[in-house]
């Protein structure tokens, strides 16, 4: 045991013989307790002996008041009595003369503190800034003399305290037993465990006796039992207690509109068919849907899969499904099983090997057949237990695979995480998680020679037609595909590999083949372009075109956040007026700034992350067929921040091409030529190399 | 549109504390009620 040790647990001993010794200022509680044990106990006895018809010789006393807890002066001793003080409580809230006193009371004298208080604050921050702003200096980074000081106070004395009572907190924390002790005997002080007693014996006579006249009585103990912890606990402590439970609460109803605003956005992507284009001009967030779209999708089908993984286990209540799935994932291991194709294969290598030996040990783990039966009649069809087997082993294929589902033209970052106790694994798919999760897979590498039915870019390419199910996020596909316009040169049997012989439009309409298991299309196709007519009219007929018609501003869903919002807003920017302005006139750092720094970067970082954390923005959406020719509907599409701009993806996918092109040259913005006067020269304008210029000047 | 709202939050709250204080001194101002002998 170190020496720090050594004194948390001595101050543990100090703090726990403490909390003991206040017993005596509880006395009350600790007889009141005694009380009602014994009025639980004559209950249950009262409970047991009425249900069994057993003479009883004893009284309940459940209804009787306590010897040792005063009562409330304010509460009246009966029903009647109550309910004549409730009127009389709203006859004089109605009344001018209360009201009137009322305002009396909230006299000048309150008003007087605060002036008292706050005018000299007020005035000396008023003195500082003045004497701040007055001396100009470039002493760059030097501290002031009151800064050193505190600073110097700073290290030596605040945080080595601080972090003295961190360590602490953490060593009482690591150790469950000293808190739940402590946590019990401030109960018992605050005569909270009477309470509890005192509702199950009162629940075990009630419950045979059914005489509710006694309910009043009841609330009146309730409340006498409550004052202890009322008149112990400090207003401010009730008023902290409050603000938490009430950010929780807050914070509980933010978490819950997120998620259903992402129920809606599911529905939303579902009615979409399986290709779909999103459109919208410049900064409208297209890429973005597209991306939240996709992550949204991903999700979908792991739990589509888990669902009909759940429909093919009541099909064969008793087969061993957990051996099946070992095998299934150890040949995933070895790279036996790749793919739905080989998933398949591998059941029908299984189903031959059975067919020829009959060995249920092997190939079925031991399934009685005789018992349990090998078919499974729907009222539609009639399925043998290994075409159940094949449709189960696809779906946990689909369900179990380790990396992301996303195919795309640009990296796209996943956090779901697979959850695995060595038996059936579980996906966490959260996209609001408390924590941040560190744990990221991203899209695979899109080839689009996988999505080419006729020529290939690369004509021996390992891997042609490997892609069979996931989710494809194509951006800018105008500009990869081009439309009939663009590609009126290109011929179809030209000797390279083009848009008119690759068939990718063929592939398209018939993508659902690959995918589909248990008549379910596991694939959907994402892409994005400014305008509608960029990509050809025989892709674009077979997909939905969504619209952006506008990106909303930021939202919040977190309820009754206005006025720390507005609170935050203001001193971020009154600060940053000060201090930008201190910053110019003078180099150094005075106690001020830093303190009024430290606290608006606080209060802006804890804004900052409210934001992020509960912010969302509403888009909405035009959505029409492909062909252009339909009724448009109008929907709305929920981009929340927590989700998606949780470095989701890059929104300059394609910078590295620039950013190569400018590395290779030796100029910047700084050096181009600007104009000498407001009128362009000649020399001037034939520098733009215009060709309107240049056809002026006949270049 | 969001001047507004703060407007209506900052006199939202002071009325609650408005309306809490008020209910609390009329209370306090009642007349006391016949005391339960132990």
């Amino acid at each position: 045991m170190t020496r720090l040790q050594k004194i948390y647990v001595a101050i543990t001993v100090v703090i726990s013989v403490g909390f003991a010794t206040l017993a005596v200022l509880f006395l009350n509680s600790y007889l009141r307790f005694s009380e009602t044990a014994v009025d639980l106990w004559r209950s249950i006895k009262f409970y047991f002996c009425e249900i069994f018809g057993i003479h009883r010789d004893f009284d309940v006393t459940v209804n009787n008041y306590s010897q040792y807890l005063s009562w409330a002066s304010w509460l009246p001793s009966s029903w009647v009595g109550m309910q004549n003080r409730f009127v009389e409580f709203w006859q004089r809230a109605f009344s001018k003369d209360n009201f009137v006193s009322y305002l009396g009371q909230l006299n000048l004298a309150t008003v007087g503190k605060v002036i008292i208080i706050a005018v000299p604050i007020v005035l000396v921050l008023w003195l500082a800034l003045r004497q701040m702003y007055r001396a100009d200096n470039t002493r760059h980074n030097v501290d002031t003399r009151p800064l050193r000081c505190w600073k110097w106070i700073s290290v030596r004395i605040v945080c080595p305290v601080c972090n003295f009572v961190r360590g602490y907190c953490r060593f009482v924390q690591e150790r469950r037993a000293i808190w739940i002790v402590w946590i019990v005997v401030w109960l018992f002080h605050l005569n909270i465990p009477s309470i509890v007693f005192g509702f199950f014996a009162y629940y075990f006579y009630l419950s045979i006796s059914l005489d509710i006249s006694t309910l009043y009585i009841q609330f009146c103990k309730f409340i006498i039992d409550l004052q202890v912890a009322v008149k112990t606990i400090p207003l401010i402590a009730w008023i902290v207690l409050a603000a938490v439970l009430f950010d929780r609460w807050r914070r509980r109803v933010a978490q819950g509109r997120l998620r259903r605003f992402e129920a809606r956005n599911c529905g939303f992507i579902n009615e979409l068919p399986i290709v779909s284009m999103t459109c919208g001009s410049m900064g409208k967030k297209k890429t973005t849907v597209i991306t939240d779209m996709a992550l949204s999708q991903e999700v979908m089908f792991r739990q589509e899969a888990f669902r009909r993984l759940q429909n093919q286990d009541m099909k064969f209540p008793n087969f061993p499904w957990i051996c099946f799935e070992n095998e299934l994932r150890r040949c995933m291991e070895y790279h036996v099983v790749y793919n739905l194709a080989t998933v398949k294969s591998w059941v029908h290598l299984k189903r031959e090997r059975f067919m020829r030996h009959g060995n249920t040990h092997w190939q079925l783990y031991d399934y009685d057949i005789c018992r349990y039966g090998h078919t499974y009649n729907d009222a539609l069809k009639v399925e043998n237990i290994w075409d159940v087997l094949e449709t189960y082993a696809q779906l946990y294929f689909i369900y179990v695979i380790t990396s992301s589902l996303l195919v795309a033209n640009y990296s796209i970052r996943t956090d779901n995480v697979l959850m695995d106790r060595g038996n059936f694994p579980r996906w966490y798919s959260d996209f609001f998680p408390e924590t941040v999760n560190c744990r990221s897979r991203h899209a695979h590498i899109l080839d689009f020679d996988v999505l080419r039915l006729g020529r290939k870019v690369i004509e021996n390419n390992p891997n042609n037609g490997s892609f069979e199910f996931g989710v494809v996020v194509i951006t800018e596909v105008g500009k990869e595909r081009g439309n009939n316009l663009e590609l009126k040169e290109t011929r179809r049997n030209s000797d390279e590999t083009n848009q008119k012989n690759d068939l990718f439009n063929s592939y398209l309409k018939m993508c659902r083949h690959s995918a589909t298991v248990d008549n379910f299309p596991f694939i959907k196709i994402f892409t994005d372009e400014q305008r509608p007519e960029s990509w050809g009219a025989d892709a674009r007929d077979l997909c939905d075109i969504v619209q952006i018609v506008s990106s909303g501003e930021q939202r919040l869903t977190l309820p009754f956040y206005t006025i720390e919002d507005m609170v935050a807003e203001w001193l971020f920017n009154w600060f940053i007026g000060l201090y930008y302005n201190f910053r110019y006139r003078r180099g150094d750092n005075t106690l001020l700034v830093y303190v009024l720094k430290n606290i608006t970067a606080w209060i802006w970082r804890r804004n900052i992350r409210v934001y992020n954390r509960y912010g969302y923005s509403q888009v909405k959406i035009e959505k029409e067929r492909g062909t252009m020719d339909s009724k448009i509907e109008k929907k709305k599409y929920y981009l929340m921040n927590k989700k998606i701009y949780s470095s989701r993806f890059s929104t300059d996918c394609f910078s590295d091409y620039f950013n190569d092109m400018a590395r290779q040259t030796n100029v910047g913005l700084d050096d181009y030529r600007e104009y000498a006067t407001e009128k362009a020269s000649v020399d001037e304008l034939l520098l733009q190399n215009s060709y309107f210029i240049n056809s002026l000047y006949g270049r | 549109m969001k001047i507004l709202k703060r407007i209506l939050a900052v006199l939202a709250v002071i009325a609650v504390i408005f309306v809490i204080s008020y209910i609390v001194y009329t209370v306090n101002n009642m007349p006391v009620s016949e005391v339960m002998s132990k």
